[in-house]
Order: C-alpha cells, then sequence, then structure tokens
C-alpha cells in the first residue's frame, strides 16, 4: 500500500472519531447545562465543549450563545469545527477512494452531504439535538461499514489504529477537561450531586454511562469513574481497552517478526501492560498529572506511526 | 414517457430525430421502451429522474471544474433517464470501423516515429507532422512495448441526417468518460430492469477486465507478473472520480506523481515497507506532465526521470507518449489515406469533410463561406475555441478570417453538419424535448489483444439548439444501449 494512501486511511480514522467525540460532547454538554441554575455550570459546560473543540476564545468573549455554538460546529474557517473535520474526514477517504468498500465511500459522502447542507439557521434556532444526533448515528454507520464492508487486512488496520488512537485522546481530553471542571467546583464548595451530575455528563460524553451503572451499581464517584474510563478492560471506550486494541492493529501491519526493543511495537505493549497491572490508586489523588502524561505519550506514538509508515 | 410528457415534443423537419421519424412516429427500435415509459405518469417520471440525480450525488459520481468554480463545488454529470439505441447490425459496423481505423493509427504512430515511410511516399506531408507541437521528441527511434501507441482511444461520433455515422475527433491521448458509461448503466439498471431483459442489452462491465488484459499485454519484456498502476494528477482533477473508479475496478493501486521515483533505470513506488517496482502505469496527466525533467520543469505532477526508464523500456506507458501527433484535427482529414495506406483497405468509417486552411485554395474556400462552416482550432480538447459561423456575427466572422490568415495551420473547417437529435428530458420544463447528440467509443489495443465497449457514451448539448456536447461546457450524457435485436 502506497504510504500516502496509508496516511490519507489513518486520517480518515482520526477524523471519523473525532466528528463523532465532538459531537458527542456537544450534545451532552449544551443539554446537560440547559435545566440548571447555576450560571457558573451554564458557562462552565460552554466553556467545556470550547475546550474540547479547541476554539482559541472563551464563551465569555461571545455576545450570544448561538455564535459560540456556530463556531464550534459549523464555521468552515475553524479548522477544528464538526463541519471542518467532517470535510477532512470525506477529503481523506477520497484519496483512498480506490482502496475502500463502494458501502463505505457512500456512507461517507452522504454523511458529508448532510453536513454540508444543514441549514445554519435551523441548527441556531432548533437544529443543535438534530445536527448533532444525526452526525453520531451517521459516524455509527460509518463505523459499521469498516467494520462489515472491508477486508480486515492491512487498509482497514490503518483506518481502525487512526479511530482507536483518536478515541483514547478523546477520551483523555474528555476526562482532563471534566476533571479539571470538576476541581473548580469543589473549590467552589458544593453539594456532592453537583460533582456525581458532572461525573455522569462525563461517562455519557462517552456513551458509558449505563455500562459504569452495571459495573458498579452506584452513582458516579471519581474515583469509580476513573478507573472505568481509563482502566476498565472490556469497555470499548476506555483508555486501556483501545491501547491495547492499536497494539493489536500495529502488530498487523508490522513487517517485523519480533518486537525490537525500543521499536514502537515494544513501546505500546509496554503501555498495554503497564495499563493492565495499574490501579487506580495509584493516581486518583492526582489524575490529571496522569491523563496528562498519557495525553502526551499518545501524540508521541501518533508522531512515531506518521515517521514509520505514512512518511512519503 | 406519457401522452403528457410528450404532448408538446416537436421534431425539427429539417434534423435526424433517433427516435422519432419525421412525421413523429416512433422508430422501431423504440417501440418497447416507448410503452415502457408510456407507464409513467408525469409526476412519477419527474420522481424517478430526481431520485436517480441525487443518487449520483451521494455516491459522489461527480466532477468539478476549477476554472470557472474556484471554490471547486461538485455537481453531477448531467444525466438522462432515457437510453440512446444502437442495433445490433449497426453497431457490428461500426465496431469493425473502430478497430480498423485505430489499427490504422498505431501504425502509423509507429510509422512517424520511426521509418517514416508515409511522409516518404508523400501520403501526409512531413510538415504538418513535424509542425505538430505533439510530435514528441522522446519517441523519435523508440518502440514501446508490444508495439502499441493507443492503447486506448475514445473516437467521437456524430450519426449525419443521412443516417450515417461520421468520425468526428480521434483522441488518442488520454480520452475520459468510460466511468460515466458505467455508472449510467449501473443507474439505468436501478429503472428501467424489465426493459434490459426485454431488449438484450450488450453489457459494459466487462471494460475494466479488458483494460487491465490490455495493460498486462504490454508489460515490459521479461516481466511476469506485471504491477500496474494508474497515475492520477490528484483528487482535485476534474475526471478524479474516473481514475479511481478505474484503478479500483482493476484492484490497482492509484498513484500521484509524489508517490512515485526513479532508481537505476526502474520506477518505484513508496508504500508503507518502503519501495515497490511498477511495470505498466496507465497514467491520466498529459504528456508534458510525465517528467519535469524531459518536458515541462515546472510539473509538479509527473516523476523526474521517467522518461529514461521508459526508454530503457523498463515501464510501459499507457497511452504512449507522444500520440498526440495523430489526433490533432489537421491530421484527421488524413486518416482514410492513412488506413488504405497501411491495411490496404478502404475505410468504414467515413470523416467529415474536413478543411485545410493551410492549403491556400481551401483556405480560400474557408474564408469566403464561413457562415456555412464551423472552424475549430487544430490542437484544442473540449470544445474550446469552436467557431459556428451561422451563428457568428459579422464583426466574430471578420475577426475569424483574420486569425485563419495569420495562421493557417491553426485551423479546420468542417461543413455545419447536423448532428442527430434525440429526446431528452429537460429538467426546467419538466418534458422531453429534442437534443443534439454524439457518440465517444472506446477502443482498446493490446498485444495481440482488441476491445471495444459495447456502446460508448452518449454524450448530449443540453442547451437547445447547441452542438457542443462537452461536460465543460454544459454538456450531459445518456447510456447507450446496443440491442441484439434489430
Amino acid at each position: 500500500m502506497l504510504a500516502r494512501v496509508a496516511d490519507n486511511l489513518y486520517w480518515f480514522g482520526r477524523y471519523v472519531e473525532r466528528v463523532e467525540h465532538l459531537s458527542r460532547y456537544l450534545n451532552i454538554q449544551y443539554f446537560s447545562a440547559l435545566d440548571t441554575t447555576s450560571d457558573l455550570q451554564r458557562e462552565m459546560a460552554l466553556n467545556s465543549i470550547v475546550h474540547m473543540v479547541g476554539l482559541d476564545k472563551e464563551a465569555e468573549n461571545y455576545d450570544f450563545e448561538e455564535e459560540l455554538l456556530v463556531d464550534v460546529a459549523m464555521d468552515e474557517k475553524n479548522h477544528t469545527s464538526i463541519k471542518s473535520c467532517t470535510h477532512y474526514a470525506r477529503e481523506n477517504a477520497r484519496g483512498a477512494r480506490d482502496l475502500i468498500s463502494i458501502e463505505l465511500w457512500n456512507a461517507i459522502n452522504k454523511f458529508y452531504r448532510f453536513i454540508n447542507d444543514y441549514p445554519e439557521d435551523f441548527y441556531k434556532t432548533q437544529g443543535l439535538y438534530d445536527f448533532t444526533n444525526t452526525t453520531i448515528e451517521n459516524c455509527a454507520i460509518i463505523k459499521n461499514r469498516v467494520q462489515s464492508t472491508m477486508l480486515h487486512d492491512e487498509i482497514w488496520a490503518f483506518i481502525r489504529m487512526g479511530l482507536q488512537i483518536e478515541r483514547a485522546s478523546q477520551i483523555c481530553r474528555i476526562l482532563i477537561t471534566k476533571f479539571n471542571d470538576i476541581s473548580k467546583i469543589e473549590d467552589e464548595k458544593v453539594s456532592k450531586s453537583v460533582v456525581s451530575f458532572q461525573l455522569g455528563t462525563l461517562l455519557k460524553s462517552a456513551e458509558g454511562l449505563d455500562m459504569y451503572h452495571r459495573e458498579y451499581s452506584i452513582l458516579p464517584k471519581k474515583k469509580e469513574t476513573l478507573e472505568f474510563m481509563v482502566l476498565n478492560a472490556r469497555f470499548p471506550r476506555s483508555i486501556a481497552y483501545n491501547i491495547s486494541a492499536l497494539q493489536q492493529h500495529l502488530l498487523q501491519i508490522s513487517p517485523r517478526k519480533s518486537t525490537e526493543k525500543n521499536s514502537i511495537e515494544w513501546s505500546i505493549g509496554r503501555m498495554s501492560e503497564f495499563l493492565k497491572y495499574h490501579t487506580v490508586e495509584e493516581f486518583s489523588d492526582d489524575p490529571l498529572t496522569f491523563l496528562n502524561d498519557t495525553l502526551k505519550y499518545l501524540n508521541e506514538l501518533n508522531n512515531r506511526i506518521s515517521q514509520e509508515y505514512l512518511n512519503h | 414517457m406519457n401522452a403528457q410528457i410528450l404532448k408538446s415534443y416537436q421534431v425539427e423537419d429539417h434534423l435526424l430525430d433517433e427516435v422519432f421519424d419525421h412525421k413523429g412516429q416512433i422508430r422501431a427500435p423504440y417501440k418497447r421502451l416507448y410503452d415502457y415509459f408510456n407507464k409513467y405518469g408525469s409526476d412519477d417520471f419527474k420522481r424517478v429522474n430526481e431520485a436517480t440525480k441525487l443518487s449520483f450525488l451521494l455516491q459522489g459520481i461527480t466532477f468539478a471544474t476549477y476554472a470557472e468554480n474556484p471554490k471547486g463545488t461538485e455537481r453531477i454529470f448531467p444525466f438522462d433517464l432515457m437510453p440512446r439505441i444502437i442495433t445490433g447490425s449497426e453497431w457490428k459496423e461500426l465496431e469493425k470501423g473502430l478497430i480498423q481505423r485505430n489499427i490504422a493509427i498505431n501504425l502509423f504512430l509507429k510509422d512517424i516515429y520511426n521509418e517514416k515511410k508515409i511522409l516518404k511516399d508523400k501520403i501526409v506531408p512531413s510538415e504538418l507532422i513535424f509542425s505538430s507541437v505533439n510530435y514528441n521528441k522522446y519517441m523519435v527511434d523508440f518502440e514501446p512495448p508490444g508495439g502499441i501507441y493507443n492503447h486506448i482511444s475514445g473516437t467521437d461520433l456524430i450519426k449525419h441526417s443521412d443516417g450515417n455515422f461520421y468520425v468526428l475527433e480521434d483522441n488518442v491521448r488520454c480520452p475520459s468518460g468510460v466511468s460515466y458509461v458505467l455508472s449510467n448503466r449501473d443507474a439505468l439498471k436501478k429503472s428501467l430492469s424489465q426493459l434490459f431483459k426485454a431488449l438484450k442489452v450488450g453489457t459494459v462491465f466487462d471494460y475494466p477486465e479488458a483494460l487491465s488484459n490490455c495493460l498486462h499485454s504490454v508489460a515490459p519484456d521479461g516481466v511476469d507478473e506485471a504491477t500496474c498502476a494508474v497515475l492520477t494528477p490528484g483528487m482535485y482533477n476534474s475526471a478524479y472520480y474516473e481514475h479511481s473508479f478505474l484503478a479500483q475496478s482493476m484492484g490497482l493501486e492509484l498513484v500521484e506523481g509524489r508517490d512515485l521515483f526513479v532508481e537505476n533505470g526502474f520506477l518505484y513506488m513508496k508504500t508503507i515497507y518502503g519501495q515497490k517496482k511498477l511495470d505498466v502505469l496507465y497514467r491520466r496527466i498529459d504528456d508534458d506532465f510525465l517528467d519535469p525533467l524531459a518536458f515541462n520543469p515546472d510539473s509538479m505532477l509527473g516523476v523526474p526521470g521517467l522518461m529514461d526508464v521508459y526508454r530503457q523500456g523498463n515501464v510501459s506507458l499507457i497511452n504512449a507518449p507522444g500520440t498526440g501527433a495523430s489526433d490533432d484535427k489537421a491530421v484527421y482529414s488524413y486518416i482514410p489515406q492513412i488506413v488504405k495506406y497501411y491495411l490496404g483497405e478502404d475505410p468504414i468509417l467515413q470523416n467529415v469533410h474536413t478543411y485545410q486552411c493551410e492549403i491556400p485554395s481551401e483556405m480560400d474556400h474557408v474564408v469566403n463561406n464561413l457562415e456555412k462552416l464551423v472552424v475549430k482550432p487544430v490542437d484544442q480538447s473540449g470544445g474550446y475555441g469552436i467557431f459556428v459561423g451561422s451563428s457568428a456575427s459579422k464583426a466574430e466572422c471578420e475577426e475569424m478570417k483574420q486569425k485563419i490568415k495569420q495562421e493557417p495551420r491553426e485551423y479546420v473547417a468542417q461543413p455545419i453538419m447536423n448532428l442527430s437529435s434525440h429526446s431528452t428530458y429537460i429538467d426546467d420544463t419538466s418534458q422531453f424535448e429534442p437534443r443534439h447528440v454524439d457518440l465517444r467509443a472506446f477502443t482498446l489495443l493490446g498485444k495481440d489483444y482488441e476491445y471495444v465497449l459495447k456502446g460508448g457514451l452518449t454524450r448530449v448539448a443540453l442547451k437547445r439548439g447547441s452542438l457542443i456536447v462537452n461536460s465543460s461546457q454544459g454538456g450531459g450524457s445518456k447510456d447507450t444501449w446496443v440491442t441484439e435485436l434489430d
């Protein structure tokens, strides 16, 4: 496979996953804050959206909430908006058009047309739920097409690697953002239910609240939420799960017969084992340092994958 | 099409309508189609038409023309639900004629780059060839693998009011459009499924296999398992859909210039595991951009050193460089003599009579009869620069005359041919109206291999009365059915 095309496939995977996470985050955060009377929580929700998307402007610098919501979702000049990311996902798929299945291509192209044609005025006034929800559904359809209409060969593995590294990174960023939020509200000496509510929106942002309940049978608490989102080996959105999957895909494309010291495979294998035998007690006192280190690791891993396989 | 849709269908007296005779009666090959369309109400027809268009958009079967549209908004290539029908016996003649003509063009190319017999025998004036910008000096004294130059030819034909097909133009550089034939067929199969069986329509889906056979047949000597690839300028090219479609349907890599490099006389592509040798390159970029060392030094699309690899016989290029010397509009008029010279046969397909402006007596005729002629620059494609005398103003005619006198080699002229017209569904009026059509036929030549795509691309001039069918100028297309029935 051409290195340039592998790069397209990898980034196609990353952008699809990114679009899904941004949309869900926007949806969950926005609607969760609607019926709260606390201004702090409202502003926090908006700022939290701004940080996840990576806008330059803080929420308080917007005169109207609608402008912020448009920037996040539909601004074509903003490279991190949902619309831009969808555009990049499709451009990358187009660059590998001849290698992916027709079904996958049709799914991404149909989604692109939906985003492209979505009326901004309708979105601003009443379409936010419809827009984000349809987006999330489309991402699920696209990922289903990846799984069920492609050969599970190295072409597929590059898409999956992109998906998995992006998901691990997004989960890491959600955790960092929300744990920052929580430490701020804790400083305000709010009630425990407010913290639990924030943890609930965090879990929902990863589509994990229901499965959290099944695993722990209690309302969301900090330590359990961390354990679930970082270390759970059976939850497909946990960081450990995604690193382990990433390791499998890397081994699938690796031309090396054995794992050499300091190779990418060695590095990710170590990280995967580390998370397998790590306990939440070892980082629950200072989750932010741990999470920031993990995000840094994921960024370095991305650079190494690019250098080794995608350099063209 | 029911009575409502066809109510105002006007057969134009002086033209050949392929569907209706001059009394307005349906022609025999279209009878079943007519009955079938009759079952539709006009609203239903409109719905099917729109659903089909949407399906093209959703599948990304689109093109973008950046010249007039800097944002590159994608459009679908307008497509009509009413197919054009060519009968089996009509097609057999066409097929024979196309193979004959393209084999002769191949022999001509081999000759003008090697022995130059036809020039020495003064059948074709040598100035005509050597003055052509498309005569490629890198091809002199060189024969490509398998002896084939024009592996893929797109021959543009028109049906004149006398009922015969005439060749309007040969395209033997990088003819495009074949992907639309296949996607049009795909769309029509869904909406007109019962008709296909009844009319015994020949398939077009064997094209990718035929092209793949053709590519493999001309692999460099000594290569058993050739690695072939399609070279595209990239996804912002207006024909990118076609490039990716062809690569995908043949199972080949779709490469860009930046994926390739030359080392020790061989061509390689950069893969995730390092370099891999390429043996056959179906290139969809023009000669000028193939190799910045040999041709246009500013080209970012090609591969430095590619022509050296080619000359050493280590890679095959499809089509060969320099084929443009045989398909410009001035050489075109000599094709009947060229067929006769190499094959000793009378040409099966006729040319449209063409006046060479560089011959003084013909130039006189052209400048004195401009209003009855179409003047074409010899070296433009895509329908650009075409001058239609009957619709030009006096000032425009005067300007054209001056241009012809200044640079006679640059122009040819042809009588205004009455391209046949064909019922075409027009969105704006939701009715069928006559529109001019031509036909681009696709012929493949490989080593001991010949193939003609059954049918080809019928192009439609969507502007009422217009004769220009090119997609870049508002043309559309129709599926073309070759039926076994007569």
